[in-house]
C-alpha cells in the first residue's frame, strides 16, 4: 500500500476534526487544554516510536503498558527513599530496558512467538507489582519531586524536545543508518536478511530493548506530573499505542511503517476522545463515533488498495 | 497450418505505473500445438502469460479463448475455460503438504463434506509419478527445494487436464532427467490436441520441441515462424537485434593456493555425509547431479545456513561457520539459487538490495550514505543491463531474469575470496547469460575460488576446471574439464550409464 495516501487521509480527518472543533466549540484550542492533552499523551506517542520498530520487524510487544507501571513505581519508590531524583529517573529508565531486553531475548533467542511472550511478561509484571505494592499509591514524594522541580510550563518545554528528538532522530535513523536498513529488511523478508549477513536476531533483540527504553522514560516524565503515583497506571496503554501505530499505516506483517504515519496515527487517537467530549457527545455513542473516524481516516488507501490487488498480489 | 484456434490473441497491450511492458502482441496458438514465446529479460513474456491466465487484465487488445471472445474474465474463469499454467515463479503453501497444495489446484468446488485423504495422496503420488519423480506427497512444501517445488507446479497443471497449457520457464531448475520425463509429457497432450505455450531461455529445448516460435522484443511480437524455419543464431538475432558469439568464454587461469578445503564433511541435518572436496585460487569447480542430490545444502551448510560440526578450511586454517555474517566476514558469498525466498527483498529497492551484503563500503559510522549506494546501484544496473528505470525502484517489480542479475550483482558488490554460485544464470535470457560467464571468469582471473552449482549441463561443462558430480548427497565423482562429457557426468550422477542418455548422444 502506498504509505502517502495513508498519511494524507490521516491528515484531512485531524483537520477536518479541527474546523470542527473551532467551530462548535470553545476551549479546546486553549493553552491550557493544549498541554493537557499533550502531557497526557506523550507516553502514547514515545512508546509508539519503539512500537513501530518492534511491528517494522515483523513482531508486537503487548507488555509495554506493565513495563510502564513498573517503571513508575521504581521512580516513585527510589525518590520517596531519598535516591537523587536524576539518579531515580535513570534507574527507572534502565528498569524499562532491562524488561525489554528480557522480551528480546525469550523472543530472539529461546524463539518464543514475541505476542506469546509478551503476553507472559505483561501478566507476570502486573501481576508482581500488584504483589508488591498491595496496590497502594506510592506517596511522600520529596519537595523538587513534581515538574522536577521545574515551572510547569518549563517542564512541558522539555518534554515536547524530549518528543521531538525522539521521533525526530529514529526517522532519520530507520532511513540513514544501517541498524534502520536492518530492521527493515528483517521485517520485510527475516530469511532473506539472514543470507544477506544481518543478524536478525540481533535486531529483533535491539527493538525491544529499545522498546522497554522508551516504556521507561515515558513513565518517568509522565510520573513528575503528580505528587503521588498509582501502582496500576499504564492500565489498557499498549492497545491504545498499537492502535495509533496500525492507524498510521504500519503493516502488521512487518516490513512497511512511516514515522509520519505513526505521529498522525497518535494524534488521531488522541484528539478525538477529548473532542466528543468537547463537542458534547453523549457518552453511549463516543466510543462508536471514535471508531467510525479510524475507519474513515484509514478507509482511502484501502479502497485504493482492493482495486490494485489483482495485479500486484498474483505471481508473476 | 492451424486448423483449430484455442487461443488467439492480437494487439495486446498492458502497462504498469508508465512501463509499457507489452505494447501491441499478437499470438495465436492452435489444438496439439507447442508454441514457443521467446525474448530477453523483461520482454513481456510473462506480463502476456498472466494475462491469458485472467490474474491481469489488458489495457486493450482482444483476446480469444476457444473462439468465445473474452472481455475480461477471473482467474476462475480462465480455469473453466481449460487454461491452466505453470508459474515462473511457483508459488505453493508452504505449510501444507505436498498432496493438499495439488489438491487445492484441483478439487475445486467439489461437493461433500470431509475430505478424502487417501485420494488426495493417491492422486497426487501418481501426478509427481507422471512427472517421473519420486517425491514423498506428505512432505510439507516449504521444506522442498525450489527445484521440487517446480515439480510439484507441473504436477498440478498436468493434473489440470487443461486444454490450453502455459508453462513459464518450467525447467528453469532441472536437470536432464526430469526434463526429458517433462517432454515426454509434452508429447503425450500433443497427441491428445492440447495447446501448448512455452516459454525457456534454453534454446536447445525450444528447438527440440516447438512446432512454432513467436519472438517478443521490448513487448511487441517480432516475429512468429514455424520452428523448422530458423536456426538458434537466427533465434538470437531475432531476440536481441543483433548476433551473438555463444561460446563459452572459459579461460585458463593459472591456479594458487587452496583457497577452500572440506574432508569428509558430514551434515546428518541435512543428509549430507562423506563430502571432501577442494577449491584453489583462480578456479571454477562445477557441481552438478540430479535434483535433489544434495548441491544446494551443501552450499547452504558452507554458508552458515545450516550448523554442522566438521571444519571447513580456508587457507588451510580450520574454520568454524556459524551464520551468514561470519562467511561474510570471511570473504565468501553466496548467490541462493532461490532468489525470492533467499535472495532478495522484494519489497525495497534495487541498490538497497544490492548494497545490503556490503553495507560497510557504502556507509560511515553506521550511516548508510545514500548517495554512494544509489550510484554503486546505477553502475551495476548498467554493467549487468538490468532492465530498470533507475536503481531506486523496488525488486519487485522486475521481471524475473531482471530480478536474478540484481540478486547476483549483490554478491559480486562484497567483492568475495571464495563465491558460491547456486543456479546464476537461471531465467537469464541468452545475451546476459555470456555476459554473466564473462563476469564469472573475470572473477576466477583476479583469484576468487568458484563453486558454480548449475542444473545445466552445458554451462557446467563449458566454464569449469572440474566438475564434482553429487549423487545422495555426497560426491560421487570429480571429473577434469578435459575428460568430462555430459554422458559421463551422468553416468555418475544416475550410479550406472543412463542408457537413454547413450541412445541420444549417439543419435
Ligand atoms: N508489477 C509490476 N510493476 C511494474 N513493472 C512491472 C510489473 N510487472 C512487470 N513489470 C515490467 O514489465 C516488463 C515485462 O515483464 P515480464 O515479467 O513480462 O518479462 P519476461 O519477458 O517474463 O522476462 P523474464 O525472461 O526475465 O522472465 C518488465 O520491464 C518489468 O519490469
Ligand atoms: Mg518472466
Amino acid at each position: 500500500m502506498n504509505p502517502r495516501i495513508r498519511e494524507a487521509g490521516l491528515l484531512l480527518t485531524i483537520v477536518a476534526l479541527m474546523l470542527l472543533l473551532a467551530w462548535r466549540t470553545t476551549g479546546f484550542f486553549s493553552a491550557a487544554n493544549l498541554t493537557d492533552l499533550f502531557l497526557a499523551n506523550m507516553p502514547v506517542m514515545m512508546i509508539a516510536v519503539g512500537m513501530m520498530m518492534v511491528i517494522l520487524t515483523g513482531e508486537i510487544d503487548i507488555s509495554v503498558g506493565s513495563i510502564f507501571a513498573i517503571s513508575s513505581v521504581v521512580m516513585g519508590k527510589c525518590a520517596s527513599t531519598g535516591v537523587p531524583i536524576w539518579l531515580s529517573g535513570l534507574i527507572a529508565c534502565a528498569v524499562g530496558v532491562l524488561l525489554g531486553a528480557l522480551n528480546g531475548r525469550l523472543i530472539a533467542y529461546v524463539r518464543i512467538p514475541s505476542i506469546v511472550a509478551t503476553l507472559a511478561t505483561m501478566v507476570a509484571l502486573r501481576d508482581g507489582l500488584r504483589w508488591y505494592t498491595q496496590g497502594s499509591w506510592i506517596q511522600g514524594l520529596p519537595a523538587g519531586f513534581q515538574w522536577f522541580g521545574m515551572s510547569q510550563s518549563g517542564f512541558t518545554g522539555l518534554c515536547v524536545v524530549a518528543v521531538v528528538l525522539i521521533t525526530g532522530l529514529t526517522a532519520l535513523g530507520l532511513r540513514n543508518l544501517r541498524m534502520g536498513r536492518a530492521i527493515v529488511a528483517t521485517g520485510s523478508n527475516r530469511m532473506a536478511a539472514c543470507a544477506a549477513g544481518i543478524d536478525a536476531r540481533r535486531v529483533v533483540f535491539g527493538v525491544f530493548a529499545v522498546t522497554g527504553g522508551l516504556a521507561g522514560l515515558s513513565a518517568v516524565l509522565n510520573s513528575v506530573r503528580f505528587n503521588q503515583i498509582p501502582s496500576n497506571s499504564g492500565l489498557g496503554l499498549e492497545l491504545k499505542v498499537i492502535a495509533a501505530v496500525a492507524v498510521g499505516g504500519a503493516a502488521i506483517t512487518g516490513g512497511s511503517a512511516t514515522m509520519t504515519g505513526t505521529v498522525l496515527g497518535v494524534i488521531l487517537l488522541s484528539c478525538i476522545g477529548s473532542a466528543l467530549t468537547f463537542l458534547g457527545i453523549n457518552a453511549y455513542w463516543e466510543k462508536a463515533i471514535q471508531g467510525g473516524i479510524i475507519l474513515i481516516a484509514v478507509a482511502a488507501d484501502t479502497l485504493k488498495l482492493q482495486r490494485r490487488d489483482h495485479a500486484k498480489t498474483l505471481p508473476a | 497450418m492451424p486448423t483449430n484456434l484455442l487461443l488467439r490473441a492480437s494487439a495486446i497491450t498492458k502497462s504498469f505505473a508508465g512501463v509499457h511492458a507489452l505494447k501491441g502482441v499478437s499470438f495465436e496458438l492452435a489444438e496439439g500445438e507447442v508454441h514457443a514465446l521467446v525474448g530477453e529479460n523483461g520482454a513481456g513474456k510473462s506480463t502476456f502469460t498472466r494475462i491469458v491466465t485472467g490474474a491481469l487484465k489488458a489495457d486493450s487488445g482482444e483476446l480469444e479463448i476457444c473462439g468465445q471472445k473474452i472481455a475480461h474474465h477471473s482467474p476462475q474463469q480462465a480455469r473453466a475455460l481449460g487454461v491452466a499454467a505453470i508459474h515462473q515463479q511457483p508459488l505453493l503453501f508452504p505449510h501444507l503438504t505436498v498432496a493438499e497444495n495439488i489438491a487445492l489446484s484441483l478439487e475445486n468446488g467439489e461437493p461433500g463434506w470431509s475430505v478424502n485423504w487417501k485420494r488426495r495422496y493417491e492422486q497426487a503420488r501418481e501426478l509427481l509419478h507422471r512427472v517421473g519423480v519420486d517425491l514423498d506427497p506428505k512432505r510439507l512444501a516449504g521444506s522442498l527445494s525450489m527445484a521440487e517445488q517446480q515439480i510439484v507446479e507441473i504436477a498440478k497443471a498436468i493434473g489440470a487436464q487443461a486444454k490450453i497449457l502455459l508453462m513459464d520457464e518450467p525447467t528453469a531448475l532441472l536437470t536432464d532427467r526430469e526434463v526429458d520425463q517433462l517432454f515426454r509429457l509434452i508429447g503425450q497432450f500433443r497427441q491428445e490436441g492440447v495447446g501448448m505455450v512455452y516459454i525457456s531461455h534454453r534454446l536447445e529445448e525450444i528447438q527440440k520441441i516447438a512446432d512454432r516460435i513467436t519472438v517478443l522484443r521490448d513487448g511487441r511480437t517480432i516475429a512468429c515462424k514455424d520452428a523448422a524455419d530458423v536456426d538458434r543464431g537466427g533465434l538470437i538475432e531475432l531476440m536481441v537485434g543483433r548476433s551473438l558469439a555463444s561460446i563459452f568464454p572459459k579461460r585458463d587461469v593459472t591456479l594458487g593456493e587452496t583457497a577452500l578445503e572440506v574432508r569428509n564433511l558430514n551434515n546428518p541435518r541435512l543428509g549430507l555425509h562423506d563430502i571432501s572436496f577442494s577449491v584453489k585460487r583462480g578456479e571454477i569447480l562445477g557441481m552438478a547431479g540430479l535434483v535433489g542430490s544434495g548441491r544446494t545444502e551443501l552450499a547452504r551448510t558452507l554458508f552458515g545456513l545450516s550448523s554442522c560440526s566438521s571444519p571447513i578450511y580456508l587457507n588451510g586454517k580450520p574454520v568454524r561457520i556459524g551464520s551468514p555474517a561470519q562467511a561474510i566476514g570471511m570473504g565468501m558469498g553466496y548467490l541462493p539459487e532461490d532468489r525470492r525466498q533467499h535472495g532478495l527483498i522484494l519489497e525495497m529497492q534495487l541498490d538497497e538490495n544490492i548494497s545490503m551484503a556490503s553495507l560497510n563500503e557504502v556507509s560511515r559510522w553506521g550511516m548508510v550514505q545514500r548517495g554512494k549506494e544509489a550510484r554503486q546501484g546505477e553502475e551495476y544496473v548498467r554493467e549487468l543491463r538490468i532492465k530498470a528505470n533507475t536503481a531506486s525502484v523496488a525488486a519487485q517489480t522486475l521481471s524475473g531474469g531482471n530480478q536474478q542479475k540484481v540478486a547476483l550483482a549483490r554478491w559480486l558488490a562484497i567483492h568475495p575470496q571464495i563465491m558460491i554460485l547456486d543456479e546464476p544464470t537461471q531465467g537469464v535470457d541468452v545475451g546476459s547469460k555470456s555476459e554473466i560467464h564473462e563476469l564469472i571468469v573475470q572473477m576466477a582471473e583476479r583469484g576468487v575460488a568458484i563453486l558454480l552449482i548449475s542444473s545445466e549441463l552445458p554451462e557446467v561443462l563449458g566454464m569449469c576446471d572440474r566438475i564434482a558430480v553429487f549423487r545422495d548427497r555426497t560426491i560421487a565423482g570429480t571429473l577434469l574439464r578435459d575428460e568430462a562429457t555430459q554422458a559421463g557426468i551422468m553416468a555418475l550422477a544416475f550410479g550406472h550409464a543412463d542408457p537413454l542418455l547413450q541412445e541420444a548422444e549417439q543419435a
